[in-house]
């Protein structure tokens, strides 16, 4: 698999950037707008969640807290779960190619997951912007931010790799996974802060697989902190068996992937 | 002596059929215990060896497996068993386009499409100015390409794989696309290819352009290879399975009641086997809507020179067309005649018998009366449609002429392959010709 996708690198990032290129074709400010909207995004949450709602984090009183709390659960969220909904969708959407090109089936999911990163890094580096600017706590921390984002973008190609191939066969998948996803993010602590959960929730919160890259990105975003102990083998196990997985169904299930497509 | 390029070995390819995708999950969950899908084996046992340089025809009616064949040996579906081999690269023009973006410009597509085919970008600078040289879309080259017109699109994708140079190529039948100057510098290019080594397979229904341009040929009938060898005797047995394909049924739901045909003194002699079909009627969907009816074709039979029954000829030779006619009504002035259209529906030819000068007796309503025609099929191979009919006059006159009966719906009469080394015209028929010469001008 690691073969085939270094073999392809070229065409995976070249369509990724052209994803990226022509996602707003036509309209007048063109590729700004993977600028705009991120940054629309986290200037709402800031001014609706800090300054309207005064929310704040617990045990602490800076105004932005929050906001960065909520754009550094958010944000690499919407990735993931493009990484997730868009890679179930690969095949079926590239069909077209795989119909008629001897081109590697996971190629499709690598260049979606490559797609979702960019966007994800872009708007990572203006909330990292908007951290400085309203005095949030940025500290040597966020070196480890890059790492945490790849090993969840990883986790979500692997779940990508995975449903792909069985949404081929199997078109309900694409279809439930949309509301899985919805449920998984409120049951993740991202638009709150898991001290308002109970007791036995928070017992929880560990067993679920978003759970560590999320935590880890809270403390390194919002609290200047690096990532629990547990947190690091936790993050690097998902992002790497998901993948190895998403193969395996791959490969048993590949002859057939064509001919049903 | 000869390097082999392509071999395949035994190829067979089975597709499941399920007519529910739920059943595949039952197949999953019982660990393919419980067997809930139809098969359907588009491939069997297919085998064969193609050497370099070598031009192989891949023919077959639809259906056949010929995409399903093509498909596999450029790995875009796997085979259920068997195996094949390829030794070195493998362009098809089955993907002719397939990796166009619309929003992209035709010089980026190239490119794009190169990365898909993995040819670098210093390969293709490499070719750019013959690519567009033979593309001919000039300054659009920089416009995106859902800008072109289809003709544009077209010669532009198929100059890209052209300037590629593999060592096997696909053919498809794209090659009808484009004009016709288009395409003669397509079998140009291709010919130059095939003298620097390039091996070709090529899959037509163009039966003359197999045969001009292959060596070889395979032919496929419902998955399985049923003829190779030698081009021009591998497009014989093509249109022989044709024939049999077509072959008229010989259930007939409209019986005639047998009795004395009235012949005329020439016709003596019917062969048995004609006047058995012609006794056996047409069924009533075999006549047009159209029509007087005022006579009715109650028996229709082709046979060959020797009157034995047949749907395919060799080009030039004949085939008597075979006509029993009855009057409803009393008919001083009947017509009958032919026409014969090609593939792409131009009239090749039409005869009647006014045309040829007979004039038959007037008949009262209930007589019968037997005709043939003989064509001399002096025509292209392929396949001919024909509108066997029969009418009256207009004022005198057979144009426009009164419309009795036609038969429709007939199967094609197919003309087989030229047998010699030239063919001996070209064009849509043979003219009468006369060529004379001499030294001593």
């Amino acid at each position: 698999m690691i073969v085939n996708l270094w073999r392809y690198r070229s065409f995976i990032l070249r369509n990724a950037a052209s994803d990226i290129r022509y996602r707003y074709a036509g309209s007048a400010a063109g590729i700004l707008w993977h600028v705009i909207n991120p940054l629309a995004q986290i200037l709402i949450y800031t001014l609706v969640f800090s300054q309207l709602m005064e929310m704040r984090l617990p045990g602490s009183v800076a105004a932005g807290a929050f906001a960065l709390y909520l754009c550094a659960g958010i944000l690499p969220w919407t990735a993931f779960s493009d990484c997730v909904l868009r890679g179930a969708n690969a095949f079926i959407e590239n069909a077209a190619y795989l119909k008629k090109l001897p081109i590697p089936e996971q190629v499709f999911v690598a260049q979606n997951a490559v797609t979702a990163t960019i966007s994800l890094a872009v708007s990572m580096a203006l909330l990292l912007v908007v951290s400085l600017g309203i005095g949030g706590v940025v500290s040597t921390a966020w070196l480890g931010v890059p790492l945490v984002l790849l090993l969840f973008q990883g986790f979500g190609f692997g779940l990508g790799m995975i449903f792909s191939t069985l949404n081929v066969f199997l078109r309900d998948i694409g279809q439930a996974l949309a509301i899985i996803l919805q449920l998984w993010m409120w049951v993740t602590p991202i638009v709150y802060v898991e001290q308002i959960l109970p007791a036995w929730l928070r017992a929880l919160a560990p067993y679920n697989p978003a759970y560590p890259f999320i935590d880890a990105l809270h403390r390194m975003v919002a609290a200047g902190a690096w990532p629990a102990a547990w947190e690091w083998p936790m993050m690097l196990a998902w992002a790497t068996v998901t993948p190895v997985i998403g193969y395996l169904v791959l490969r048993r299930l590949r002859p057939e992937i064509r001919d049903a497509i | 002596m000869t390097e082999v390029v392509v071999s395949v070995r035994d190829l067979s390819k089975r597709f499941k059929l399920y007519a529910n995708p739920w059943h595949r999950v039952v197949e999953w969950l019982t660990l393919g215990r419980a067997i809930r899908h139809g098969e359907f084996w588009a491939l069997t046992g297919v085998g064969f060896d193609v050497a370099r340089g070598e031009c192989l025809g891949v023919i077959g009616v639809n259906g056949a497996g010929k995409s399903t064949l093509l498909k596999i040996l450029s790995r875009a579906l796997h085979p259920t068993s068997g195996s094949f081999e390829v030794r070195g690269r493998l362009v098809s023009l089955l993907e002719l386009g397939t990796g166009f973006h619309p929003e992209l410009t035709g010089r980026q597509n190239i490119f794009q499409s190169a990365r898909l085919l993995g040819f670098s970008a210093d390969y293709v600078r490499e070719r750019l100015p013959a690519i567009l040289d033979f593309a001919q879309v000039g300054d659009f080259i920089d416009q995106p390409v859902k800008q072109y017109s289809s003709g544009m699109f077209v010669r532009l994708a198929f100059s890209l794989f052209a300037h590629f140079e593999p060592d096997v190529y696909i053919v498809d039948e794209t090659l009808a696309v484009g004009d016709v100057f288009f395409q003669q510098k397509c079998f140009e290019r291709f010919r130059e290819l095939r003298k620097r080594g390039c091996t070709i397979l090529f899959v037509s229904h163009d039966m003359e352009a197999i045969t001009h341009l292959c060596d070889r040929a395979i032919l496929l009938s419902r998955g399985k290879l049923v003829a190779q060898g030698d081009a021009t005797t591998v497009v014989h047995d093509y249109f022989a399975l044709m024939g049999q394909t077509f072959a008229p049924g010989t259930s007939s739901p409209f019986a005639v009641t047998p009795g004395a045909i009235p012949v005329a003194d020439d016709l003596a002699h019917i062969p048995a086997e004609v006047r058995d079909k012609l006794e056996q009627g047409l069924p009533t969907t075999a006549h047009a809507a159209t029509g007087t009816r005022a006579t009715e074709i109650v028996g229709f039979a082709v046979s060959d020179r020797k009157g034995r029954l047949a749907w395919t000829v060799a080009p030039e030779d004949a085939l008597q067309f075979w006509y029993l006619v009855e009057a409803k009504s009393s008919i001083p002035d009947l017509n009958i005649g032919i026409h014969f259209y090609d593939r792409r529906g131009i009239l090749v030819y039409a005869v009647g018998s006014i045309n040829a000068g007979i004039v038959f007796p007037p008949l009262r309503a209930g007589e019968r009366i037997l005709c043939t025609i003989t064509v001399n099929m002096a025509v292209q191979p392929g396949e001919y449609t024909l509108l066997p009919q029969t009418g009256g006059l207009t004022n005198g006159h057979p144009e426009p002429g009164m419309l009795h009966d036609r038969l429709q719906s007939l199967p094609p009469i197919i003309v087989t392959a030229w047998s010699g080394r030239w063919p001996p015209f070209y064009g849509l028929a043979r003219l009468p010709t006369d060529i004379a010469w001499s030294t001593t001008f």
